[in-house]
């Protein structure tokens, strides 16, 4: 989300449902990591996780804006609607930084948390501090995203499967998208077909992503025949250590 | 993105449990150090992480003979290990 731009008023009611369903595959993707990372207990489900859990947080934020806009109420809530629409931006500036900082260290393996953070500190500070904030938070996810593509790419050459695949499309769908968002924002005078136009690869993005995890989902399990004596057996041991 | 041929955490878990759950639900230390394909001391790493998250518990036979037994939700991880292991694989975690 930037500026607004002046596209017609459908548009925004559109956008916000896309919004709505890709913070939808976010929270199922940051849920079922939360639960992988409850068996594992391994730190970089739990970033991953973290990841998408802010990437849900600023989609929904950012849908709220485009439903206000859509009803209209942005006449109506002028102060207000001014406040909401600063907070959310700063909000969602914060958020996919961190999140898509956080999946860019997931991807590489980066385990080392000063260099992590270190990362951290020089790129809020390169984009809070920069004349136009918009602007350079854009270009900076746009290469972050790139970086993450490439990795998820490179992991789908190693193994080649549909589902890496999809995952790789995903993130090369958010490529372009960003790319085309941060060419609307820099050159004004383009025409907002290219807003319009990033925004849909952006949901077919997080759309492929709510598949990948539908399906992940609808997976049927094996059995594995419970032997009940075992378990009473366990739990009575383990009241005795208690 | 991990390294291929090596097996992931959530592998090796899966291993350690199905080895148990092939043997009826309970195992002995040395057997499951066999079948695990561990070192002694990793073996250890993961058994203790496993009774720390309920996932196994032991149970003492005598006073030194003892054994590894899956709980309910160490069933439950094997329940749903396919899930989990297409999520690790779908984005390469």
């Amino acid at each position: 989300m930037s500026g607004i731009p002046p596209v017609p008023q459908l548009f925004f009611g559109v956008g916000a449902t896309f919004e709505v369903l890709s913070a939808l595959a976010a929270f199922l993707i940051a849920f079922f990591g939360f639960k992988v990372y409850n068996f594992v207990n391994d730190r970089k489900y739990y970033w991953f996780s973290m990841a998408f859990a802010f990437i849900t947080l600023s989609f929904v934020a950012s849908a709220i804006v485009h439903m206000l806009i859509y009803l209209q109420l942005r006449e109506v809530l002028v102060d207000l609607f001014s406040l909401i629409h600063y907070g959310v931006i700063t909000g969602y500036v914060i958020l996919l930084l961190t999140a898509y900082l956080l999946l860019l260290a997931v991807s590489t393996n980066l385990t080392n948390k000063r260099l992590l953070a270190f990362n951290f500190i020089i790129l809020f500070i390169l984009v809070f501090t920069s004349a136009n904030i918009l602007n350079t938070f854009f270009l900076i996810l746009l290469i972050i995203i790139a970086f993450i593509t490439l990795n998820y790419f490179e992991y789908f050459a190693e193994k080649t499967s549909l589902t890496t695949f999809f995952t790789f499309t995903s993130f090369f769908m958010l490529t372009i998208s960003h790319a085309l968002l941060y060419s609307k924002l820099v050159l004004a005078s383009l025409s907002n077909l290219f807003y319009i136009t990033g925004f849909a690869f952006q949901f077919i993005g997080y759309f492929i992503f709510l598949c990948s995890i539908i399906r992940i989902l609808l997976i049927r399990e094996k059995g594995f025949k419970t032997n009940v004596l075992t378990l009473e057996n366990a739990s009575i041991r383990k009241k005795k250590q208690t | 993105m991990p390294a291929s041929g090596r097996r992931n955490k959530l592998e090796i878990i899966y291993d350690i449990l199905k080895a148990m759950h092939d043997k009826g639900g309970r195992i002995k230390p040395t057997h499951l150090l066999y079948k695990s394909n561990l070192s002694h001391q990793r073996m250890k790493e993961y058994v203790d992480e496993l009774k720390i998250k309920g996932l196994i518990a032991e149970e003492q036979q005598s006073e030194e003979k003892y054994l590894y037994a899956l709980t309910t939700q160490g069933y439950d991880f094997l329940s749903n290990y396919q899930k989990l292991h297409e999520f690790t694989e779908t984005f390469g975690l």
